[in-house]
C-alpha cells in the first residue's frame, strides 16, 4: 500500500521534475503538427471538388473521380513516360558514377591535390538549381557559348546546335547536369566509408600478390556495401523527383515534349491552371508510389545485405 | 624482376591517366565559373559576339555597377541575407532545443516524439496541399514564409541528438545540484560545448536558406519579397524583369550611360557571381563541417 502510493507518487514527481525537457519536445511538435501533418491532411482535397471559397469541410466529395482523370489526360502517359526515363537513366548514370570517383581519387597519393580535386567537384552541391542553369545557359548558348565554339571549330558540326531548343537532347542535359553537381558531394561520402576500411586487408591482399584492381574490387567495393546499398535505397525512393527543377528553369515551349514530368506537372496543373483537386490526387498517387519503391529497395537492401535505412 | 618491373609500369600508367581523369573534372568544375566570371566582366553587347574564353575583351565593371546600383536587386540582397540570418538561427535554436529534450533517454513518451518526427521525413502533404495550407495560416505573400514552415528539420534534430547523447550526464547533475534550471542549463552549457555540430546544423540550414528559390516562385507574389534566387530565376524565364530594372535605373536617371555596356546576358551572369561569391568563399573552409554533418548523418541513417 504505502510502497503503491509512493511508486505513484514518484512517477507525479518524475513527470514534474521532466516538464521543460517535455516542453522543449512541444515546441518542436508544435510546428511539426503544422507545418507537416496540418498539410497531410491537405491530402482531402484530393477527394473533393476542393474550391479555397468553400474550403476543405465545404467543398463537394467526390470519390475517386480526380483519379479517374488519370486515364482521360491525353499528355499524362508522355509525361509519365518522361519521369521514369529520366528517373533511370539517373540511376543508370549518377547512381554509380560517384562509386567509381570515390575509389579513383583514393587512389591519388598527392594529398593536397586530392583535397582540391575534393573541394572542388564537392563544391556544385551547395549552390541553387537556378545557379546552375544560368551556368548551362551560358555555356550553350548557339550565338556565344564555348560549346558550341568549339564544336564548330573542330568541324564537329556545320552550325551551332540549340540545345535546349532540341527535346532530343533535353534528357541528356538534364542528367549530366544532374551528375555535374552532385557527383564530388555523394563521392565523399563514399570516401569516408572507404577511409574507414582495415588497412591490414590490405595488407594481406598484397603479400598474396593483389593489385590495385583487384583490391578496388574485391576489397573495397565489398567493404563499402552498406554505403552503397543507402544510397542506392535513396535513389531508388527519389526516382520519380528527378528533372523537376530542370523543367522548372531550363524547360520552354519546344522542349516540352521531353522535359515535363510528373512534379512539374502537378506544379503547372495546381498552381498556374489551379486545378487544386486533380493535382493532388496527382501528388498523392506520385509520393505512395515512391514511398513504396523506397520501402520495396530497403526491403530487398536489407534481405541481400542487411542494411538499410530504416 | 622482370615481371615486378612490369607492374611498377602498369602501376605509373595508371597513375598518370587517373591524373589527367582528375585534371579533367577539376576543368569541368573549375571552368563554367570562371567563364562566367569573364563574361560579366566584359561589356554586354560584345560578349553577346562570344569568343571570350580566358580574358575579358572589352574590360567594363558596368555590369556590376549596375546590379550593385539596382533597387530591385539590393532589396533582394537584403532579403536574401534576412532569411539566411534569421532562417538559420530559428532553425538552430529550435532544432538544438528539440534535440536536448529528445536526448534525454528517460523522457516520458519519447518513443512517441521520434516517431511523429520521423514519419515527417518520408510522408508530405505534397505541393498542393502545403500551398492550400499556407494560405489558411496567412503566410502567403508575407517574409514569416520564408522562416517558419522549414523551420523545424528533422535530419538536423538527429544530428545535434547524436552529439547530446555523447554529453556526460555528471556535467548536467552538477549544475542541476546548484539549482539552475533546464533551459539556463541549455543555454549556458549545452550549446556552448556543442558549438561543431551547431556550425554543421547551421551550415546546412543556411545554404538551404541562401539557395530557396521555390518558396518565393510559389508563395509570393510582390517584388518586395523578391530574393537573388528568385530574380535570377526570372532573368532566364522572364525578359519583362530586365525591362523592370532598366526602369528602375531611369528613375535615378543613369540608363544611358550603361546603354551599350550591359545585356540581359551579362546581368544574368554577373547576377550569378554575386550570388555564387558567399558560398564560394565560404565553402573550402567550412568544408570539414559539411562533411562532419554528413557522416553523423550517415551513421544515425
Amino acid at each position: 500500500m504505502m510502497n503503491a502510493k509512493n511508486k505513484t507518487q514518484s512517477a507525479f514527481v518524475r513527470l514534474k521534475k521532466q516538464m521543460t525537457y517535455q516542453s522543449m519536445v512541444w515546441i518542436g511538435l508544435g510546428f511539426t503538427l503544422v507545418f507537416a501533418y496540418l498539410p497531410m491532411f491537405g491530402i482531402v482535397a484530393a477527394f473533393e471538388k476542393y474550391t479555397f471559397r468553400k474550403g476543405f469541410f465545404g467543398s463537394e466529395w467526390v470519390g475517386l473521380d480526380n483519379f479517374a482523370r488519370f486515364f482521360h489526360d491525353p499528355d499524362l502517359a508522355r509525361i509519365i513516360g518522361n519521369t521514369i526515363s529520366m528517373g533511370l537513366l539517373n540511376l543508370l548514370i549518377c547512381f554509380p558514377l560517384p562509386i567509381l570517383f570515390a575509389i579513383l581519387l583514393n587512389e591519388i597519393r598527392n594529398g593536397p591535390f586530392k583535397r582540391i580535386v575534393q573541394t572542388a567537384s564537392s563544391f556544385p552541391n551547395f549552390i541553387s538549381w537556378v545557379i546552375v542553369s544560368v551556368l548551362l545557359i551560358t555555356l550553350l548558348s548557339p550565338d556565344s557559348g564555348i560549346v558550341n565554339r568549339l564544336l564548330v571549330n573542330f568541324g564537329l558540326v556545320d552550325k551551332p546546335i540549340l540545345f535546349l531548343g532540341w527535346p532530343e537532347y533535353y534528357w541528356w542535359i538534364a542528367i549530366l547536369s544532374n551528375a555535374w553537381k552532385g557527383t564530388g558531394w555523394t563521392a565523399i561520402i563514399y570516401l569516408a566509408a572507404i577511409t574507414g576500411i582495415d588497412r591490414s586487408i590490405y595488407e594481406a591482399s598484397e603479400l598474396d600478390g593483389a593489385n590495385r584492381f583487384q583490391k578496388a574490387w574485391y576489397i573495397t567495393v565489398p567493404s563499402i556495401m552498406p554505403t552503397i546499398g543507402i544510397m542506392l535505397v535513396l535513389t531508388i525512393g527519389g526516382l520519380l523527383g528527378v528533372g523537376f527543377d530542370q523543367a522548372l528553369l531550363l524547360g520552354n515551349t519546344i522542349n516540352e515534349p521531353k522535359s515535363n514530368v510528373l512534379q512539374y506537372y502537378i506544379y503547372q496543373k495546381g498552381l498556374i491552371t489551379g486545378d487544386f483537386s486533380y493535382a493532388t490526387a496527382m501528388g498523392l498517387v506520385v509520393s505512395v508510389i515512391s514511398l513504396g519503391l523506397m520501402l520495396f529497395a530497403n526491403f530487398v537492401s536489407k534481405k541481400t545485405k542487411d542494411v538499410g535505412v530504416m | 624482376m622482370a615481371a615486378n618491373n612490369r607492374r611498377e609500369n602498369k602501376k605509373s600508367v595508371f597513375d598518370l591517366l587517373n591524373y589527367f581523369y582528375m585534371l579533367i573534372i577539376l576543368l569541368l568544375t573549375v571552368y563554367p565559373f570562371y567563364y562566367c566570371l569573364v563574361l560579366a566582366f566584359n561589356e554586354g553587347t560584345d560578349a553577346l559576339r562570344g569568343g571570350i574564353y580566358l580574358w575579358p575583351r572589352k574590360f567594363v565593371l558596368d555590369n556590376f555597377s549596375f546590379i550593385l546600383g539596382n533597387d530591385l536587386l539590393l532589396t533582394a540582397a537584403k532579403n536574401s541575407l534576412l532569411r539566411t540570418l534569421f532562417g538559420t538561427t530559428l532553425s538552430v535554436a529550435l532544432n538544438a532545443l528539440v534535440a536536448y529534450g529528445l536526448s534525454k533517454q528517460f523522457l516520458a513518451g519519447r518513443k512517441f516524439y521520434l516517431l511523429l518526427f520521423a514519419v515527417t521525413m518520408y510522408i508530405s502533404g505534397g505541393l498542393i496541399p502545403s500551398y492550400i495550407i499556407m494560405g489558411k495560416l496567412g503566410l502567403i505573400d508575407s517574409f514569416l514564409i520564408y522562416i517558419l514552415p522549414g523551420a523545424f528539420n528533422f535530419f538536423y534534430t538527429l544530428l545535434l541528438m547524436a552529439y547530446y547523447q555523447a554529453i556526460p550526464d555528471s556535467l548536467v547533475e552538477s549544475a542541476e545540484m546548484d539549482g539552475a534550471g533546464n533551459y539556463y542549463i541549455f543555454y549556458k552549457i549545452i550549446l556552448p560545448l556543442s558549438l561543431p555540430v551547431i556550425a554543421t546544423v547551421a551550415l546546412f540550414a543556411g545554404v538551404e536558406q541562401w539557395n530557396n528559390y521555390l518558396d518565393t516562385m510559389i508563395y509570393t507574389k510582390s517584388s518586395s519579397l523578391e530574393t537573388l534566387q528568385s530574380i535570377m530565376r526570372k532573368l532566364i524565364n522572364e525578359a519583362d524583369i530586365y525591362n523592370k530594372m532598366q526602369e528602375e535605373m531611369s528613375k535615378h536617371g543613369v540608363t544611358s550611360s550603361f546603354q551599350a555596356a550591359v545585356s540581359p546576358f551579362t546581368i544574368r551572369v554577373a547576377t550569378m557571381i554575386v550570388t555564387t561569391l558567399p558560398i564560394m568563399f565560404l565553402y573550402p573552409f567550412l568544408q570539414r563541417y559539411f562533411v562532419k554533418g554528413i557522416m553523423i548523418g550517415a551513421i544515425k541513417g
